[in-house]
């Protein structure tokens, strides 16, 4: 493991010739070889250290200028296969570049490669792939979660100092919580989706992990360009917040916090207990709590599941196997032959999930399913508009227990109550910060929180968030 | 067919819009280019894209909807519509299902009796037309080229009762898309399609009967064809005590016939979702009213202008503004006119001209015979130079060669000829050797005196000014 | 529960997403549908009379920054970009031909 935690520290040692952008490649690529959880689906090896020489020559400017960093397999990168976790996308060599990917490498990121997920996003354990389920490093009986699962094992691992993934109903912030990481969900809007592959277009929105919320910022501060091929990214142009955390001397935890205890009291004790902690830490450092109430969002899992499935069944309907992607030959016809490839090319949940949503949206039923779950979700909403009245911030759980075991079987319906306390932030469109804190009592696995801004409030979020982190640490 | 039924005839117009790019992306609109050379990541649906909307479209359905009266949504969306097929590369067409940009329009009729018939206009809405697929003989080609190319679908109530209110209308959509040059409106280029929806009741029924929809029609003709046969087809069925199904039809240009493309409620479920990848469409008072202000005179405005200007009857305004180029030609020759022979103009560019060029299927603007070649043909006649038959004999050759008619005549000597003392000579020959027809003049039958200038015309190769010629008759005869 | 799951509604539902499932797979999507439709009937109990659908929360946060920072919503201008190189329209393609895309024959419907 590279003996830098982050990227701050990296950036200091390259800014002071202690290390070369090539070396803290090498050093970073040599980890992902090793190959101990099955992190990567594609390595840039050969990529990376070409661009890594460049940056030396050109030397050090930018906080991302020489870090290695990781990308989900979402992310659309020009000429490097982009395969989504998708048997469907195997050889797919996209022939533009995404706009994540090229932000991230204008501001001197070096791209390692890309990592594991679930197919095409859909999952939370990271197992849903034909590329195979992916190792939580601290403990491997026990799975990282997903759908960015493989994003947070190459940055807990040491193969990469950031990476980024899609959080679509939680699949950043859970796996951080799972990992031990900071993991962002900017507000929906904030960060472009041109180049990446949607799963529910209404929800998706590309998130970092990090270990700091100022490496956070740093990100953040990268992807948040305006972007013309974007039509549904608001237009006020990049943040600047790390500087912002960097030259900040008020150390103040000013904020009020609204919280709604039925949310922790529907956790396991282990993670109520460090929930708990947190609390009482953050009060006695100054942190207002308020209690709040949030009373639709028991319809969360719900209004997510007929949302992100109608959106997916539309979405995922350009893998026909005509223009890209998978195709069977042996259809008897056409119509026969767009079953075949899809059936084959797709594995079980993103089937499941693209035939709940084409029945949500059939004719009979749309009304009832889709158009009432959009409803509720405007409810939704407005609770939290209605909390963010008299709070900052409000402050939730992640996940009701720690990282799945490996042996654990879950039903779908198990699997996707696990997003309980994640999926109304991207119902909402709002940021949220998971940031971990102290172990479980039960199995020493990491814990933690997310603190949940208002729409937009991302520069607030991530300032507040790193005071929080500090304090806590 | 019987005439127990009346028909309820409602129609679906597709245009595709004159924009320079595609309606979601930069690509150039290129259809007949290479094959799949005007295509990017985003027409061809890569992963990962995302569509932007092509403000230039939007301009063009406001302006069509506020040249039909239509009331303009401040907001409106956009939906996807889903279905698989080859040439369709998202697998969702982006149309405006639940709020279109234009609703609620009307468009005025007037029949050969001067009778005013209002067509409502349900709305007109944004989408994007598919790719293009060639079918061989074991495997078909898709073609990208128009995939996304930005249309209007203008969906009219159903107000129609004959096949000839249809091609009225059609005929006046597309004159308006050809102003406003917002669509080159051409049916048979494909630029413009036309979907028939028709059903039949029993006479004085206000309840509707089963529709069929006959779709993609790409000819005036072809709609009547296919309107007749759906009449007659579907009269049958109720003669017989036979249910009309609801379904989706094909017009085969070969047999006159349409046949079943798919019977409704199979494969008909488009799943309709909201499109989350465009934000809703919103436009100001003031977008609405910079573009009515800028709005091109519209073929109505037109027709009555020239009734005013030009003193010319409304049929013969309604025959030229039918064509935006027809009556571009009109008025540039008015405006080349020193006198006021307007109605002359207009009869030479109603009868002789559009003769020609129908037959050559010409180019109004690119023709030899220009505006100005017409006012001096216009003018030679007006002046006793030439006469109409002179000129009319010209006139082909004035087409066809692009020379000027002045130059013509002179070259060829067919100048009018109004030297009183050489008509007299003539004259004085014809009475001498047509007595019998001296008499019946002298007794009063007027007509003959046709037959003596008649003569006279065949005397000179008609170039004898015909006034002179019979004033001369009659100052010899002393009637 | 109002609603009938039934192995002829998963058949057809299938046959809409062009998904092709076995009889084996039928009973299965069958009985997830059942208990994921059954926990979605709970949202039933919301009342939801006079509450406006919400598609893409940009629709309420842009409405704002439209009035807030005067920024307007983004639209194209109508002018020519390259396209893509041909090569590359087609390299991913399964089949193709005289750059264009092979397919299995279709009968013309459209």
């Amino acid at each position: 493991m590279s003996e830098f935690k982050n990227i701050y520290d990296a950036h200091l040692a390259l800014k002071n010739k202690k290390i070369s952008a090539k070396e803290l490649c090498v050093e970073h690529i040599k980890v992902a070889k090793e190959n101990k959880n099955n992190t990567f689906i594609t390595l840039t090896e050969d990529f990376a250290l070409e661009k890594a020489k460049k940056i030396d020559e050109k030397g050090i400017n930018n906080h991302l200028d020489g870090i290695p960093f990781s990308l989900k397999d979402l992310f659309i990168t020009k000429n490097i296969r982009t395969t989504a976790g998708s048997k469907m996308l195997y050889n797919y060599i996209p022939p533009y570049e995404g706009t994540t990917s090229d932000n991230l490498q204008d501001a001197g990121a070096v791209l390692i490669g890309k990592v594991g997920c679930d197919e095409f996003g859909m999952g939370s354990s990271n197992e849903n792939t034909p590329f195979g389920p992916v190792n939580l490093p601290i403990n491997n009986d026990y799975l990282p979660g997903g759908s960015s699962g493989a994003s947070a094992v190459s940055v807990l691992e040491g193969s990469s100092l950031f990476s980024m993934g899609t959080d679509t109903g939680g699949s950043v912030r859970l796996p951080a919580n799972f990992c031990g990481l900071v993991g962002y969900k900017p507000t929906y809007g904030r960060v472009s989706r041109y180049g990446q592959i949607a799963y529910a277009s209404s929800l998706d929105q590309a998130s970092p992990f990090a270990k700091t919320p100022l490496d956070i910022a740093m990100i953040m501060d990268s992807i948040t360009k305006n972007d013309e091929k974007d039509s549904t990214q608001a237009p006020i142009g990049a943040m600047n917040s790390a500087s912002k955390i960097l030259n900040n001397t008020d150390k103040d935890l000013k904020m009020t916090i609204g919280i709604d205890r039925s949310m922790i009291e529907g956790c396991r004790e282990d993670v109520r207990d460090s929930l708990n902690q947190s609390i009482k830490e953050l009060e006695k450092k100054g942190v207002k709590f308020k209690d709040i109430s949030l009373p639709h969002l028991k319809y969360s899992v719900a209004v997510y599941y007929v949302i992100a499935t109608s959106e997916a069944s539309s979405n995922l309907a350009r893998f026909d196997g005509v223009h890209f992607g998978y195709s069977s030959k042996n259809g008897k016809d056409l119509e026969d032959s767009y079953a075949l490839s899809r059936s084959i090319g797709f594995h079980e949940e993103v089937k499941r999930r693209v035939l709940l949503g084409t029945f949500c949206l059939s004719s009979g039923y749309s009304d009832e399913y889709y158009s009432h779950a959009c409803k509720v979700r405007k409810l939704i909403y407005d609770d939290f508009q209605k909390a963010f009245k008299e709070c900052d911030y409000v402050y939730s759980p992640v996940c009701a227990t720690t990282a799945f075991r490996k042996d654990e079987i879950l039903t779908p319906l198990q699997m996707y109550m696990n997003d309980l306390y994640t999926i109304p932030v991207n119902l909402a469109g709002l940021p949220s910060m998971a940031i971990p804190y102290g172990k479980s009592s039960l199995n020493s696995l990491p814990t933690g929180f997310q603190l949940i801004g208002n729409s937009f409030k991302d520069e607030e979020l991530i300032l507040d968030g790193h005071k929080v982190f500090e304090v806590l640490k | 067919m019987s005439n127990k039924y009346e028909t309820v005839i409602g129609i679906e117009i597709h245009a595709q819009l004159n924009t320079k790019t595609k309606a979601w992306c930069n690509c150039e609109l290129k259809i007949n280019g290479f094959e799949n050379h005007y295509v990017c990541e985003v027409c061809s649906a890569q992963p990962g894209t995302l569509p932007v909307v092509n403000k230039q479209a939007v301009e063009y359905a406001l302006m069509l909807g506020l040249a039909t009266d239509c009331n303009i949504n401040k907001t409106s969306f956009y939906d996807r519509k889903n279905y698989f097929y080859p040439d369709l590369p998202k697998g969702y067409q982006i149309t405006q299902f639940h709020t279109p940009i234009c609703k609620d329009g009307s468009l005025d009729l007037i029949d050969e009796n001067g009778v005013t018939k209002k067509i409502r206009i349900e709305r007109i809405q944004l989408e994007e037309d598919t790719g293009k697929s060639t079918h061989y003989n074991d495997y078909s080609l898709v073609n990208l080229n128009r995939a996304g190319t930005p249309l209007v679908e203008i969906v009219t109530m159903p107000d129609f009762k004959t096949a000839k209110e249809v091609t009225n209308f059609l005929k006046k959509i597309q004159s308006i898309l050809v102003y406003l040059d917002v669509s080159k409106g051409n049916l048979q280029d494909g630029n413009m399609r036309c979907d028939v929806n028709l059903s039949l009741m029993p006479k004085g029924s206000n309840t509707f009967g089963t529709r069929t929809e006959v779709k993609n029609l790409n000819s005036f003709r072809s709609v009547e064809r296919a309107i007749a046969h759906e009449q007659s087809r579907q009269a049958q069925l109720l003669d017989k005590g036979e249910e009309v199904l609801q379904q989706t039809l094909l017009f085969d240009v070969d047999t006159g016939a349409t046949r079943v493309l798919r019977t409704k409620s199979d494969a008909d479920d488009y799943r309709y979702i909201p499109e989350p990848d465009l934000l809703a469409l919103s436009v100001t008072e003031e977008n609405i009213r910079k573009l009515k202000d800028n709005l091109p005179e519209l073929p109505t405005d037109k027709v009555n202008r020239f009734v005013k200007d030009f003193k010319i009857p409304k049929y013969d305004a309604e025959v030229i503004c039918s064509e935006k180029k027809l009556a571009n030609y009109f008025e540039e020759a008015c405006s080349l006119h020193s006198g006021n022979a307007y109605k002359k103009i207009s009869n030479w560019v109603m009868v002789e001209l559009l003769k020609l060029v129908n037959e050559a299927k010409a180019d109004v603007e690119t023709i030899k015979l220009t505006p100005k070649h017409l006012v001096e043909l216009v003018e030679l006649i007006e002046s006793g130079k030439i006469s109409g038959k002179i000129a009319k004999e010209i006139f082909v050759e004035v087409y066809d060669t692009g020379n000027y008619p002045s130059a013509i005549v002179k070259e060829k000597g067919l100048e009018q000829n109004s030297d009183s003392s050489e008509i007299e000579e003539i004259v004085k020959e014809i009475i001498k050797a047509h007595p019998k027809e001296v008499e019946e003049l002298k007794s009063g039958r007027d007509r003959v005196m046709g037959f003596f200038v008649g003569q006279v015309m065949k005397k000179t190769q008609g170039k004898a000014n015909p006034k002179i010629t019979s004033d001369l008759v009659t100052k010899l005869l002393d009637l | 529960m109002s609603l009938n799951i039934n192995k002829d509604l998963v058949l057809h539902i299938s046959k809409l997403a062009r998904i092709k499932i076995t009889d084996d797979e039928v009973s299965e999507y069958e009985k997830n549908f059942k208990s994921i439709v059954e926990y979605i009937e709970k949202l039933k109990e919301v009342d939801t009379s006079n509450v406006e659908m919400l598609s893409n929360p940009m629709t309420l946060n842009l409405s704002y920054y439209e009035k807030e920072l005067g920024v307007s919503r983004k639209q194209r201008q109508d002018e020519i970009r390259p396209s893509l190189n041909v090569k590359e329209v087609v390299k991913n393609a399964p089949d193709s031909k005289n750059n264009e895309f092979r397919i299995q024959s279709v009968i013309e419907n459209s």
